[in-house]
């Protein structure tokens, strides 16, 4: 019987205070260990942090919403971690660049260190975060966007064993 | 033996991070804490003058100790790979080597160094020293 599915969710009338975000990065990391693994708790804490600076960073105003929730999926349960925040039109397109760049990556570390060189040569906006999510913590990337609102998906795969409590 | 005085560093306190600098027979930096967006724009500074501190004192040997890091961003991740990459581009008197401590127990530090070892793989050793 697949474990019963779960979630937790951070609602903010407004972009997150970059000083909440290791806060909620360590308890997004302590809740996840009571259902899985430490290494995979360390890898939902790192999207997490990186999807929460991105809200920081990159939301054009209004409400910001963080999700994370244990979903049945093909071979089990597997953890997913959603944002939504307003983004405008330039930021919107640049995002879609970066997340087809990053989801269609046949080899995702070398695809990182690419986007890692190529980040050097610019200040701001590289799309760095996401590549890490992909590359470092092992999790597939999907968005959607809805007028101006954009939503983006971090998914473990199939874990081997969540726990219901 | 370096003194601390020898070197122009000082580190960095803030609330959630700390990046100390001692010397002795070679450079340490010592970071704990947070590596994120509050440490951000004084860590490439920082980066810059480390790189010039140890080319002017030529050392051989920076280390990096992180055992008690307890994240690093990516945007920190970069200014780091910015450093290590401006350390493999120096003349050879001005080079070092760079050696990480690292802290198992701390699982994101694995495939971060190795990602910044990428980028000047004669010039950094990773310990793992938890």
């Amino acid at each position: 019987m697949p474990p019963k599915a779960a979630q937790t969710s951070l609602q903010l009338d407004g972009p997150p205070a970059v000083r909440m975000i290791n806060s909620a990065r360590q308890f997004i990391q302590d809740l996840c260990t009571t259902v899985v693994d430490s290494a995979t708790s360390s890898r939902v804490a790192l999207a997490a942090h990186e999807m929460l600076e991105n809200l920081a960073k990159y939301s054009d105003g209004g409400p910001t919403d963080l999700s994370i929730a244990v979903e049945g999926c093909q071979g089990g349960s597997r953890i997913v971690i959603r944002t939504s925040n307003r983004a405008n039109s330039e930021q919107r397109h640049e995002l879609e660049r970066v997340l087809t760049e990053i989801s269609t990556a046949e080899e995702p570390m070398a695809m990182y260190l690419d986007i890692i060189a190529k980040s050097l040569e610019h200040s701001e906006g590289s799309g760095l975060g996401l590549a890490r999510i992909r590359a470092e913590a092992d999790m597939e990337l999907s968005y959607t966007i809805s007028g101006d609102e954009v939503t983006i998906a971090a998914a473990t795969g199939a874990i081997d064993h969540v726990e219901s409590k | 033996m370096l003194s601390p005085s020898d070197t122009g560093l000082s580190g960095i306190r803030g609330e959630g991070f700390t990046v100390a600098v001692e010397a002795a027979e070679t450079l340490v930096v010592r970071m704990s804490g947070n590596a994120d967006l509050e440490l951000l724009p004084r860590l490439g500074p920082f980066l810059k003058q480390l790189h010039a501190e140890a080319s002017r004192v030529a050392v051989t040997s920076v280390t990096v100790d992180i055992r008690e890091l307890y994240f690093m961003n990516s945007s920190c991740l970069k200014a780091f790979i910015t450093w290590i990459v401006s350390v493999g581009k120096s003349d050879t008197h001005c080079r070092y080597s760079i050696h990480f401590l690292s802290n198992s127990n701390l699982r994101w530090q694995q495939k971060t160094l190795e990602a910044m070892r990428a980028f000047a793989p004669d010039l950094i050793e990773i310990e793992n020293a938890a």
